[in-house]
């Protein structure tokens, strides 16, 4: 008896160490992306406000990028308003039928340097948001989608993120992938699924296609190049990301009416959830 | 008494400096210092194993718990803590390790202290951006993201050290 609480005595620090540590890998181990939007929600909670100020001051600094930004879409828009509808300064009757409905919110605090990256956006459920609406660039790239929500604040998956996919498809061919990130470089994510036989060019844009979440023909980046899968049945291309993600400040965001429907009838068919359930 | 409340400070604003400046850097996926690792680096050398560990860990859960990361900051600072005693045996003659002071440049000599901090920093980066990576796919992306943060930590740490009070006579006594 004597000589086991020596024992304990000699070992305890190394006991505590084992029984920490333990805790603390078995927690990361089986978090989720959805546990980590959630602790994230919950740490928003608390430090929000201060985010809050940093980020406004952080704004400041890209004003003008953004101002030029903004009247470059709102050109694009106006040709293609002009386009749908010539002659007439209403807005088409179209755009009430679209399941697709767009709002704004402002970046409180953003990561790109890690391997699981999310963004907070400065509006909840008490403003709309809701999980699931896609996340936007002000250039109308592909950004992420919302995770989690609380009342203020909503913690958005970045396309960053190890377990962000989305449905891409070459514009102007009929051939579609899935474009993820390996968790390198946080300005190029690699489009795979793409037949062998297809011709694909560096320059070529990637747009998103058969997305549950993200309406078709939105950006996600440009083709840098492209290599054969090791197993030869398909194309690993490289593509620089549209959405600048380490300057992302102001953010569109997109819910899309029919997403509770389209899930639970066949959420699991499309690329946006499979990676998803693999971790 | 002065002591808790010295450590308590640093340990508050380690924490604040990682949550709200140095994780909304987002210099480049290479330079992510983890400065709250300086905690471990500055804590007392005669410090009961226990007490470090502990501290270790509580420090790794509140930069966790504040910057939404799932264990992955608790899981390096718990082991940088409980292996701290051991690379400061080995960094720092056996003496100087016992002693009560504050490890500072100042008082232990500027290459002892530099080689010290670099083996707790190398330590603890290592540690989370392994865990963080998960996989030796792209292995040498990791280790040249250890390295450019274990340095830029380096650094900052080693800037910082040079501006505590304490340093010279005063910190053998504290």
């Amino acid at each position: 008896m004597y000589r086991l609480v020596q024992f304990f005595k000699r070992y305890y620090v190394v006991f505590l160490f084992v029984l920490l540590e333990a805790g603390a890998i078995s927690y990361y181990a089986h978090s989720t992306s959805y546990t980590r939007a959630t602790l994230l929600s919950g740490a928003i909670r608390a430090t929000g406000g201060v985010r809050k100020g940093f980020a406004a001051v952080g704004d400041y600094f890209s004003l003008r990028r953004e101002n030029r930004m903004l009247l470059e879409r709102l050109a694009r828009l106006e040709n293609s308003l002009q386009a749908a509808a010539p002659g007439t300064d209403t807005v088409p009757s179209a755009a009430a039928g679209s399941p697709y409905r767009y709002s704004t919110a402002r970046v409180v605090s953003n990561s790109i340097a890690r391997q699981d990256n999310f963004f907070v956006i400065d509006k909840g459920t008490d403003d709309g948001i809701e999980e699931n609406m896609a996340v936007l660039s002000p250039e109308g790239a592909v950004a992420g989608y919302v995770r989690k929500c609380s009342k203020h604040y909503a913690v958005c998956m970045s396309v960053l993120n190890s377990g962000f996919s989305i449905g891409g498809q070459l514009k102007g061919s009929e051939y579609f992938g899935s474009v993820y990130w390996n968790g390198t470089d946080p300005r190029k994510m690699t489009l795979v699924d793409i037949p062998r036989y297809a011709s694909v060019t560096p320059g070529d844009s990637v747009l998103s296609a058969y997305s549950l979440r993200f309406p078709p023909d939105r950006f996600i980046g440009t083709v840098i190049s492209a290599k054969d899968s090791p197993d030869g049945t398909y194309l690993i291309i490289d593509i620089r990301l549209g959405a600048e993600m380490n300057t992302l400040s102001d953010v569109l965001l997109v819910k899309y009416t029919h997403y509770e429907e389209l899930n639970s009838l066949a959420g699991e068919h499309f690329a946006d959830t499979q990676r998803e359930s693999v971790r | 008494m002065h002591r808790i409340a010295k450590y308590g400070l640093l340990f508050i604003v380690s924490v604040l400096l990682q949550v709200f400046l140095f994780d909304n850097l987002n210099l480049s996926p290479y330079l992510c210092p983890l400065v709250y690792a300086g905690f471990i680096v500055l804590l007392p050398a005669n410090l009961d194993r226990a007490l470090l560990l502990v501290l270790s860990f509580a420090l790794g859960l509140s930069v966790d718990l504040l910057s939404g990361t799932a264990g992955l900051h608790t899981i390096a600072a718990t082991a940088t803590g409980f292996l701290r005693p051991a690379l400061l045996r080995l960094t720092v003659d056996k003496d100087a390790a016992r002693e009560g002071f504050m490890p500072l440049p100042l008082t232990v000599g500027r290459a002892k202290w530099l080689r010290y901090a670099a083996a707790v920093i190398t330590l603890h980066c290592t540690l989370y951006f392994l865990f963080e990576a998960m996989s030796f796919r792209y292995i040498a992306f990791t280790l040249l993201r250890i390295a450019g943060s274990a340095t830029t930590t380096l650094l900052l740490v080693w800037f910082a050290a040079n501006l505590l009070p304490g340093t010279g006579r005063s910190g053998t006594q504290a």
